[in-house]
């Protein structure tokens, strides 16, 4: 009976509650910070381990009174391609509804989503994977396309297949345009009255940045023959209400043998098979498994991410023909990820502190938050769909180190913790002396210790300042500390 | 075969004896205007600028033949020296290229041939082509060289530090000085408590954001008073370009900045987008010049892409990522109204004398460029730590000053 007993203490002793810092590194990594529902679902299902179980499943958890209130306020969220190019049209002068208004919408409904939503690792990959894919919402040809992009080439196959969501971003109309496919034809064709050729664009980026990498080892004669191969994929001229914004132009296909690598061997006249047989070979290449292991194990995990890991994630990349999700459960159930080795050592872009405070402070009102935030994003540098170049936004600290951020963070602060901009701060504070009060306002927002060089710092504030403005400066205060402003 | 411009201009070129001396023995140091000290503007066209249509060879029949469709139309161009123009779009600078005080270096390049705009970019910003290794910008390692007087002595006019000024050496990031300011009440209090933190955290991340250096800044610049008759174009490079203008005329102590122009990787429809930007360009350029006044005399700005585009146009009415192309100098001490090419020997357009048959080559180091920038506008005796791996001449400086 006794040692029966000692290996049940044993045994609760090895499943008991998480710690707390590990709980706020998990949740700071894998969604946009701890928010209650959060903290209390961890509690729940009684691990980390079941947590990240349940969000690399996010077709189990109900969202379905988020969407509803994206949808109606965000029209265009639910809209076809073709349904909002002809809505929103370049014609239209009105803001409403002139061609911006997708791209204001888009950042509003992104915005209340992270915030909002239980599927916080969906969300976390579909801003990875728009990264990954990125494209320049702004330009006129990407106006429309980059929303179906996000939503029905990338959000469907984050934890899916990889070579799914390749084919279906070769085939965006937003894709096509901004990286010139759109026009890429056989040398000599005639299109719209014009002649024009090869586009060497799309074939050089699909392989730089989307699959193999700049050390892809493939040379410019290679990029010359993806394009080839890629002839034909372009964009609908006829923009019906129900179309994708995708058409192969059969007779404009390069239709002659191609030799990739050294490897892809395409004899003539396959027509889009050419595109769909690169497409599968890119997808499916070793070093594509080691490009998008490493990139999700840097974001994830570490700058620079752990080796050994980004093999394992690589390895699982490739015995698994490009599962996603597999690849995720790799990462996320490492020990590398599973301790506290590479907590706090990553400074939060301008997207993650703006939806971490308000996962923490609470919001009260959805529109005017998500609005204010749209513009602060791009005061931050971080304008959402709006990053220019096809890399995306970089993740790297220390490219977002900058004075001009800090202060707009520090400013950003003092809204929120003064219910301005649709946050809604309600402090559970009830002490009177500086140590009570920087004491429970660090319980409430960080839930861990602070630096004592900190804890004075605040403490010398709160005495410097009268009574009644005591509790929400020291809390903007608080909110730009370095425990804040990393994660 | 390669062409001489000698046989192209009236005029003999002002060769310098300087070339008959022995390098190791000629240390040439330009006059400059006594007190301030220099400043160095690096402005990055983001993308890869199509240098031949920038600067177009108007004297070279071969250009006519490989861009039917883009070139730069003959007549149109603003000379520059009888061989080369300007396209039209630049035509704000032309008075400063005819006035002496902006250079064209033409056929620059890297010593890699990458054609990746995000390598390219890099390798250039690090000033290290093809070495990955090396993560460190070549103005942070100037100001290593050099030190800093001043906690402004470096900035770039951006959310984020240039590469080229990433380091150990830390920077000021800044996008809009308009926009830097505490916002709210009790600023003084809060302000106090943040720089406290700041300056007391053992947090080593948060030196990459500036801490404590960040608020020490705020009161140098809420002093600086941007107003200025003078009208910038009102894009983000006018506005970037305005704001540094207000810092360098005020003299807080800025010595290299680090500014950003975006987009020219023009694909296609390359004669519909160019004018635009050559216009922003070279209007927000001619404005800053402007405004600088005096101060433009301390001041060079160097203008740089990572590659320029391809001989022969695309079949999209635009061009493809190229190798060789062009820089252009700007300041009070430059030798302008010039097109400077090493060996003053234009490469040609003829497919033998390309970059693996296709590019303009790139017969002009950057480095070079760079080097010669350091040592006789900025005063940087020895540039060599600038350059790891790569062995400084004087006779490779392409002659921007004297």
């Amino acid at each position: 009976m006794l040692l029966l007993g000692l290996a049940l203490l044993t045994h609760a002793a090895c499943v008991g509650r998480p710690s707390m810092l590990m709980q706020l590194h998990v949740l700071n990594r894998i969604g946009y910070g701890p928010d209650a529902w959060s903290l209390a679902r961890i509690e729940q299902l009684g691990s980390l381990e079941a947590y990240i179980e349940e969000q690399l499943h996010p077709e189990l958890l109900d969202d379905s009174a988020l969407e509803a209130e994206i949808a109606s306020r965000y029209p265009v969220e639910t809209m076809s391609y073709g349904a909002s190019r002809n809505l929103y049209n370049e014609y239209t002068f009105n803001p409403e509804t002139g061609p911006l208004a997708p791209i204001r919408d888009a950042t509003r409904a992104k915005t209340l989503r992270s915030v909002k939503s239980k599927k916080q690792l969906e969300q976390m990959l579909v801003d990875f994977w728009y990264n990954h894919f990125n494209v320049d919402a702004k330009k006129a040809g990407a106006r429309w396309g980059f929303l179906t992009l996000e939503r029905d080439a990338i959000r469907p196959n984050v934890l899916g297949n990889f070579e799914t969501m390749l084919e279906a971003t070769a085939k965006n109309p937003g894709m096509l345009d901004s990286l010139d496919n759109a026009v890429n034809f056989k040398d000599g064709f005639v299109y719209l009255n014009t002649p024009l050729g090869i586009n060497e664009n799309y074939a050089r980026e699909i392989m730089e940045l989307h699959t193999l990498g700049v050390d892809g080892g493939y040379t410019q004669g290679d990029v010359r023959e993806v394009a080839r191969a890629l002839t034909g994929w372009t964009t609908a001229i006829l923009i019906s209400n129900t179309t994708n914004g995708f058409q192969y132009l059969l007779q404009s296909h390069d239709k002659g043998a191609k030799n990739i690598m050294g490897v892809l061997k395409l004899p003539e006249n396959r027509g889009q098979v050419d595109g769909y047989d690169v497409i599968h070979f890119l997808a499916t290449h070793p070093k594509t498994a080691e490009l998008v292991s490493r990139k999700l194990c840097q974001r994830f995990v570490a700058e620079p991410p752990p080796e050994a890991l980004v093999q394992a994630a690589a390895q699982t990349f490739l015995s698994t023909e490009g599962d996603l999700r597999a690849v995720m459960r790799t990462i996320l159930l490492s020990p590398e990820f599973l301790s506290l080795t590479y907590a706090g050592t990553k400074v939060k872009r301008p997207f993650v502190y703006v939806t971490s405070l308000a996962r923490v402070v609470g919001i009260n009102d959805d529109a005017l938050f998500a609005a204010s935030m749209d513009s602060r994003l791009q005061d931050l540098g971080e304008g959402l769909y709006r990053a220019e170049d096809p890399t995306g936004y970089p993740d790297s600290s220390r490219f977002w180190a900058g004075e001009g951020p800090r202060v707009l963070r520090i400013n950003l602060a003092w809204s929120a913790m003064h219910g301005d901009l649709g946050f809604n701060p309600v402090f559970a504070v009830t002490g009177t002396t500086p140590k009570q009060i920087v004491e429970q306002l660090v319980q409430q927002y960080l839930r861990v210790g602070i630096e004592t060089s900190t804890r004075t710092a605040l403490q010398t504030l709160v005495q410097s300042l009268p009574v009644t403005a005591r509790v929400e400066q020291t809390a903007a205060t608080l909110m730009t500390t370095p425990e804040f402003l990393v994660h | 075969m390669a062409m001489s411009r000698r046989d192209f201009l009236v005029t003999a070129s002002a060769s310098l004896g300087a070339l008959a001396v022995p390098a190791t023995l000629l240390r040439a140091r330009p006059a400059r205007a006594s007190g301030s000290a220099p400043v160095l503007v690096a402005l990055y066209l983001r993308g890869g600028a199509d240098a031949l249509n920038l600067v177009p060879p108007h004297g070279d029949a071969a250009y006519y033949t490989a861009r039917p469709r883009i070139r730069v139309a003959p007549g149109t161009q603003l000379d520059l020296d009888g061989f080369f123009g300007f396209h039209p779009g630049l035509a704000p600078l032309h008075p400063f290229y005819r006035n002496g005080r902006l250079a064209v270096l033409h056929a620059c390049g890297s010593a890699s041939g990458t054609r990746s705009h995000f390598d390219a970019q890099d390798f250039m910003e690090f000033a290290a082509p093809d070495n990955k290794t090396i993560q460190v910008g070549w103005l942070n390692r100037f100001l290593t060289a050099a030190g800093t007087t001043s906690p402004i002595s470096a900035i770039t006019i951006e959310n984020q530090p240039a590469k080229a000024l990433v380091g150990p050496v830390s920077t000021m990031a800044i996008p809009a000085l308009s926009r830097f300011s505490l916002e709210g009440t009790y600023t003084t209090e809060r302000r106090q408590a943040i720089q406290t933190i700041s300056r007391a955290t053992t947090n080593s991340l948060l030196r990459v954001m500036g801490g404590s250096t960040t608020l020490d800044v705020l009161d140098l610049v809420q002093s600086i008073n941007t107003a200025t008759n003078i009208t910038y174009p009102t894009t983000r490079l006018g506005s970037a370009l305005k704001d540094l203008a207000a810092l360098i005329k005020v003299d807080v102590g800025v010595r290299v900045a680090a500014v950003n122009h975006a987009n020219w990787d023009h694909h296609a429809n390359e004669t519909t987008a160019f004018p635009e930007m050559a216009g922003d360009l070279a209007g927000s350029l001619a404005a800053f010049a402007t405004d600088l006044g005096s101060d433009l005399d301390r001041t060079v700005v160097l203008v740089m892409s990572e590659f320029g585009r391809r001989v022969a146009e695309n079949g999209a009415l635009g061009s493809d990522h190229g190798h060789g192309g062009v820089m252009l100098a700007l300041g009070g001490a430059v030798q302008g109204g010039q097109v400077l090419l090493r060996n003053d020997t234009w490469p040609g357009l003829a497919p033998a004398r390309l970059y693996q048959g296709i590019d303009l080559a790139g017969t002009t180091d950057f480095r070079d460029v760079f080097a010669e920038v350091l040592d006789r506008h900025m005063g940087l005796n020895n540039p060599s730590p600038v350059f790891p791996n790569y062995t400084l001449d004087i006779a490779r400086y392409p002659g921007l000053f004297t």
